[in-house]
C-alpha cells in the first residue's frame, strides 16, 4: 500500500522531506528558553544549589567552629566577607553549608509527598467507590488543621531533628497532592485509550503505571514544583521554633533563632539567613510559575 | 435547597471535630519518653506522686476509655491542668486566645484589604507597570518567611528608627496609640503572605470575569463602569471567598511564628513555650482549641459560599 | 442462524444503569434489554441504531469492559461467564476493538509505536518482538514503520484510525468490534478507512461487529445487520434483505431518511411522529409505538417477541404475529 500523508500538521521536514517527530517536552523547553524571567530564576536556583553543594570548595572556614573573640563582626569585615555570628563562626560558611540542610529539608518532603500522594490519588480515582471514599476521607482529616500547626504538632510529637521536620512536612503535603492527582486522574481515566488498554488485557497496575501516570505527570509536576518554595520556608520555620536541626547545625531558620537576641548589635548579620530563605523561596516560586505558564498553553 | 445544603454542611462538622480530637489524642500519646516524668518535671521521681498522677490522669486505663474520659472532660469545659505552669489550661488558653484573635484579625484586615485593593488596581491595567509591580509584590509576599519579615521590621523600626516597640502587647485600655504601636509590626509580618495571595487571586479572578461575555452585554446595554464593577465583583467573589477561607488557616498557623518573634502573649506563643517545656497537656489542649476554631471558621466561610455562590448549589443538585 | 458453530454468540444480554440526582437514585435505564445475535467466523455483523440505543453498551458488554446483569456470551465455543482469571484473559485476546474518537483513543504521551505495541507489552513479549511486530502492523494498515516514533498530535484523524486498527490487530484477534470507527472522520477519509478494514478482513480472515448510526456505512461493510432501538434488537437479517425487504417500521424510517438519522434534531419528517421517548421511562409494550405510524392497540399492552416471517429474517413487531399476519405491511 502507498504511504498516505494527508493533512498531518507540518512541524518540521528533515532532509528527505519526511516529518520529524517532536517531543512535547522539547517544545516546552523552547518556550522556557525564550522567557528571561524563567531563565533568571533558573539561574538563581542553580547558583544556590551549586553553592550549597560546592560549599567545601568555596570556603575554608569551619561552619561549626568559631572564635568568641571574633563574634558578631559586621558584613564586609576583612577576614569574614559576610561577618560572623554570635559565636564567632564565619557567616558565609554557615550559610553555604546551611544551604545543604535547608534545601534538603525543603525538597525531600516535596519529592516524597509527590510520590505517595500521586499513588493515593491515582488509585482512588481509578478504583472509585469504596476505595476512593476511604482514601480521600483519610486525607481529609488533615484539612481540619491549619497546615503549619499540623506540622508543628507532628514535629513536636516526633522530637526535634531534621528527620522530624521532613516527616512532618511530608505528611502535611500528601493530602493536597493526592487531591490534585485524584482530579487529574479522573479526567484521564474516562478517555478511550484507557478503555483500549483494558481491552488489550492490561491489569489495573499496568493501566495505572503506563496509561494514567504519564498523563497526570504534567499537572502534578506543575503543582508540586510550586510547593518547593513553601516547603523550604516551612522547614526553616520549624527549625526556627527549635523543632528542626538542632544547633550548632547551620540551618538557616535555626540561625535566625539563635541570633535573634543580637538584632540591635549586628542587624546586618542577623538578617542574612532569612535573606537566603527568602531568595531561595522566591526563585523557586517564580520558576514554578513560569513552568506553569509554559506547560499550560500546550496542555489541551 | 439552600437550607438542606447548609444543614448538611453543619452536620459534617461533627465527624471533623471527632476526627481532630482522636488525632490529637493519639499524637500526644505517641510521644516517646515517659509522659509522667515529663509532666511532673523536676519533682517527678517520687513514686507516690507518680501513682497519684497516674490515677488522676487515668493512665492505668485502656486507651479507648482514656479517650472517652478526656472527651467527656472537654465537653464540660475542663481542658486540664498544666503541671509545668501550675495553672488551669482553660484559663491560660482563654486569656491567650483573645490576644491571638486580635493579631490574626489585624493581619486579616490588613492583608485582605491591601490584597484586594492591589489586585483590583492591577486588574484594571493588565500588562502595564502597575500590574507587573503588583505581581512582583505578590510573589514577594508569598515567598517571604514571616519570621524573617518580623525581624526585618524590628531592625528597621525598633533598632534603627526607634519608632516602635519590638515586643509585647499593649491592651486597648492602655491607650489606642500604644495598642497600635505594639500591634502594627506583628500584624504586618503576619499579613505579608495574605497580601500576596489575595492580590494574585483577586487580580486573576477579576481579569477572568471581565473577559466573560456577559460584560460585553452589560456594556452594550450602556451600564457605567461602576455598575459593571458591581456585577463583576459579584461573579469574582466566590474565588476570593475561597482564598479568604484558606488564609484563615494560614493566619492561625502562622501566628506561632510571629508571636514568638514579637513576644506576643497569644496562643501561638503559648504553644511554643509549651513545646519547649514539653508541657504535654497544654500542647494538647492548645492544638485542640486552634483546630476547633479553624473548623468553625471554615464552617462560616463555607456557609457564606453556599449563600453567595450559585455554582455550589448547582453542583450539589447535578 | 446456521449449522456452523458461531464465533460469537450472545443470548439474553441485559444491562441496566442507575440514574442519580444528587445522591439519590431516581431510576434505572435499561440500556441493553434481551439482546441476542450470532456472528459467524469471517462475517461482518452491522449493528445500527440512533444514539442511546445501546449499541456501544452492547460492545462493551461483549468485551468485558462492563459487567452484564444477565445473559450469556459465548466466544469461540467458550462461555465467557464461566471463565475467570488467566483463562479469561487468554480467550479475550481474540476479541479487540477499534474506537470511535481517533485522538482520544490513543495515549497522547506515548509514541505511535508504543501505543500499538502496548497490548504486546501487556502480554509479555520482548522489546525486539514488539518492535518487529509494530513495523509489520504499521505497514499492514498503510502507514510507514518510521511513523512509530511519531506522536499522536502529529497525525491526522484518518492516520490515527489506522493506528487504532493496527493496535487492534496486534494480538492477532479473531473478532474485532468497531465502534463507530469512521463517524469522526471526513467523508473522503471514511471510504479509505472502510476499505482498509475490508481489505484486512479478507487478508487475515477477521470477523467484525460493526457499530454505526450511519446506514450507508453499515450497508457498505456488513453481511448481516441488527437494528437496535432503545436497548432492544428490533430486526435482524442479511444486509441485502434489509435493504430489499425491511419489515420493522423503524427500519423503514431509518432507510427513508437521507442521509442519516440524527436523533438530536427533532425531525418530524413523515412517517415518524413524536420525539424519542425517555430511556428512563420507556413506553409500555413495544417501545417504538409512540412514533410508529402503524401502531395497533396490542402494541401498548404486549412487548413484541422475535418472530421469523421468512427464513433468516428476525423481527420484533406485532405486525408479524401469526394472528395478525393478514395485516402485514406492503
Amino acid at each position: 500500500m502507498a504511504v498516505i500523508e494527508l493533512l498531518a500538521p507540518l512541524e518540521q521536514r528533515d532532509e528527505i522531506g519526511a516529518i520529524r517527530p517532536r517531543s512535547y517536552y522539547r517544545e516546552v523547553g523552547e518556550r522556557l528558553r525564550g522567557d528571561p524571567v524563567a531563565l533568571g530564576s533558573l539561574a538563581v536556583v542553580v547558583v544556590i544549589f551549586g553553592s550549597a553543594i560546592g560549599a567545601p570548595l568555596l570556603t575554608t572556614y569551619d561552619p561549626l567552629q568559631g572564635s568568641i573573640l571574633a563574634r558578631l563582626l559586621p558584613v564586609g569585615s576583612d577576614s569574614h566577607i559576610l561577618g560572623t555570628d554570635e559565636q564567632g563562626r564565619d557567616m558565609l560558611a554557615r550559610l553555604l553549608y546551611g544551604g545543604q540542610l535547608s534545601l534538603f529539608a525543603g525538597i525531600a518532603p516535596v519529592v516524597i509527598s509527590t510520590a505517595i500522594g500521586t499513588i493515593i490519588g491515582a488509585v482512588a480515582a481509578y478504583f472509585g467507590g469504596v476505595v476512593e471514599t476511604l482514601l480521600m476521607r483519610a486525607m481529609d482529616v488533615s484539612y481540619a488543621f491549619p497546615a503549619l500547626l499540623l506540622a508543628i504538632g507532628i514535629a513536636a510529637a516526633l522530637g526535634p531533628g531534621l528527620t522530624s521536620t521532613i516527616v512532618a512536612i511530608t505528611i502535611v503535603l500528601i493530602p493536597p497532592v493526592s487531591r490534585v492527582a485524584l482530579s487529574a486522574t479522573r479526567q484521564v481515566v474516562v478517555q478511550e485509550y484507557v478503555e483500549a488498554a483494558s481491552v488489550a488485557g492490561a491489569s489495573p497496575r499496568q493501566i495505572i503505571q503506563y496509561q494514567l501516570l504519564p498523563n497526570i505527570a504534567s499537572p502534578i509536576f506543575v503543582y508540586t514544583s510550586g510547593l518547593i518554595g513553601l516547603a523550604i520556608v516551612s522547614a526553616s520555620g520549624l527549625s526556627f521554633l527549635g523543632l528542626g536541626s538542632a544547633p550548632p547545625a547551620p540551618e538557616w531558620g535555626a540561625m535566625l533563632n539563635t541570633m535573634r537576641g543580637s538584632v540591635y548589635v549586628a542587624p546586618d548579620v542577623v538578617a542574612l539567613p532569612g535573606l537566603m530563605i527568602f531568595v531561595t523561596s522566591v526563585a523557586f516560586n517564580v520558576l514554578s510559575d513560569c513552568l506553569r505558564d509554559a506547560l499550560d498553553v500546550k496542555s489541551v | 435547597m439552600l437550607g438542606i445544603l447548609m444543614a448538611r454542611r453543619l452536620v459534617a462538622v461533627v465527624p471533623a471535630l471527632l476526627g481532630v480530637s482522636v488525632v490529637i489524642f493519639v499524637m500526644i500519646r505517641v510521644l516517646p519518653g515517659d509522659p509522667l516524668a515529663t509532666l511532673l518535671g523536676a519533682q517527678g521521681s517520687n513514686p507516690a506522686d507518680r501513682a497519684i498522677l497516674a490515677r488522676t490522669l487515668g493512665f492505668d486505663e485502656p486507651m479507648p476509655l482514656q479517650y472517652l474520659h478526656w472527651l467527656g472532660r472537654l465537653l464540660t469545659g475542663d481542658l486540664g491542668f498544666s503541671y509545668v505552669r501550675h495553672y488551669a489550661v482553660g484559663e491560660l488558653i482563654g486569656a491567650a486566645i483573645g490576644r491571638t484573635a486580635v493579631l490574626a484579625g489585624a493581619g486579616a484586615v490588613i492583608g485582605l484589604v491591601t490584597g484586594i485593593g492591589l489586585g483590583t488596581a492591577a486588574a484594571f491595567r493588565p500588562g502595564r507597570l502597575l500590574d507587573r509591580a503588583v505581581s512582583a509584590l505578590a510573589i514577594t509576599g508569598m515567598s517571604v518567611p514571616s519570621f524573617w519579615l518580623g525581624i526585618l521590621l524590628i531592625i528597621l523600626f525598633s533598632a534603627t528608627l526607634q519608632w516602635l516597640p519590638a515586643s509585647g502587647m499593649a491592651e486597648l485600655a492602655d491607650g489606642p496609640a500604644d495598642f497600635l504601636a505594639h500591634l502594627i509590626m506583628p500584624a504586618l509580618a503576619n499579613a505579608a503572605i495574605t497580601i500576596g495571595l489575595t492580590a494574585r487571586t483577586t487580580r486573576s479572578s477579576l481579569i477572568e470575569t471581565y473577559g466573560e461575555d456577559f460584560v460585553y452585554t452589560l456594556r452594550a446595554k450602556g451600564l457605567s463602569d461602576a455598575q459593571i464593577l458591581r456585577h463583576v465583583a459579584k461573579n469574582a467573589a466566590p474565588a476570593i471567598l475561597t482564598m479568604i477561607g484558606l488564609q484563615v488557616g494560614y493566619l492561625l498557623g502562622g501566628s506561632v511564628l510571629v508571636e514568638t518573634i514579637f513576644a506576643w502573649p497569644g496562643l501561638g506563643n503559648l504553644i511554643y513555650t509549651a513545646i519547649l517545656a514539653r508541657d504535654l497537656i497544654l500542647i494538647q489542649s492548645s492544638l485542640l482549641v486552634i483546630a476547633v476554631t479553624f473548623i468553625l471558621l471554615n464552617l462560616v466561610v463555607d456557609m457564606l459560599q453556599i449563600v453567595v455562590n450559585p455554582r455550589v448549589r448547582r453542583l450539589a443538585s447535578a | 442462524m446456521s449449522a456452523r458453530q458461531s464465533l460469537l454468540s450472545v443470548r439474553k444480554l441485559r444491562k441496566q444503569f442507575p440514574v442519580h440526582l444528587g445522591f439519590r437514585r431516581t431510576g434505572m435505564v435499561s440500556a441493553v434489554d434481551d439482546v441476542e445475535f450470532d456472528v459467524q467466523a469471517g462475517d461482518t455483523l452491522g449493528i445500527v441504531g440512533e444514539s442511546g440505543c445501546g449499541k456501544s453498551t452492547t460492545a462493551r458488554l461483549i468485551l468485558g469492559l462492563v459487567k452484564p446483569d444477565a445473559g450469556e456470551i459465548a466466544f469461540d465455543s467458550e462461555h465467557l461467564n464461566a471463565l475467570a482469571g488467566r483463562e479469561r484473559k487468554a480467550i479475550k485476546r481474540g476479541m479487540q476493538m477499534v474506537f470511535q474518537d481517533p485522538l482520544g483513543s490513543v495515549n497522547p504521551r506515548m509514541s505511535i509505536g508504543e501505543n500499538i505495541g502496548f497490548p504486546l507489552r501487556v502480554h509479555g513479549y520482548s522489546a525486539q518482538q514488539i518492535r518487529n511486530r509494530t513495523s509489520q502492523l504499521l505497514e499492514q494498515v498503510g502507514l510507514h514503520p518510521h511513523h512509530a516514533s511519531y506522536f499522536p498530535h502529529q497525525l491526522s484523524g484518518g492516520q490515527l484510525q489506522r493506528v487504532n486498527t493496527a493496535r487492534a490487530l496486534a494480538l492477532e484477534p479473531k473478532l474485532i468490534i468497531c465502534d463507530e470507527p469512521v463517524s469522526a472522520l471526513d467523508k473522503s477519509i471514511q471510504a479509505q478507512v472502510l476499505n482498509l478494514l475490508l481489505d484486512l478482513q479478507q487478508q487475515l480472515g477477521l470477523t467484525y461487529v460493526f457499530i454505526s448510526h450511519d446506514l450507508n456505512v453499515v450497508e457498505y461493510v456488513s453481511d448481516y445487520v441488527a437494528v437496535m432501538y432503545l436497548g432492544q434488537v428490533v430486526e435482524q437479517c442479511s444486509s441485502d434483505e434489509l435493504y430489499r425487504n425491511p419489515l420493522h417500521p423503524y427500519t423503514r424510517v431509518l432507510l427513508s431518511s437521507i442521509p442519516q438519522v440524527d436523533p438530536e434534531a427533532r425531525r418530524t419528517s413523515a412517517p415518524v411522529t413524536g420525539d424519542i421517548p425517555s430511556a428512563l421511562n420507556p413506553p409500555s409494550g413495544c417501545r417504538f409505538r409512540t412514533r410508529c405510524p402503524l401502531a395497533m392497540d396490542v402494541c401498548a399492552v404486549e412487548r413484541p417477541v422475535i418472530r421469523h416471517p421468512t427464513a433468516g429474517h428476525a423481527v420484533a413487531c406485532h405486525l408479524y404475529d401469526s394472528d395478525t399476519a393478514e395485516r402485514s405491511a406492503a
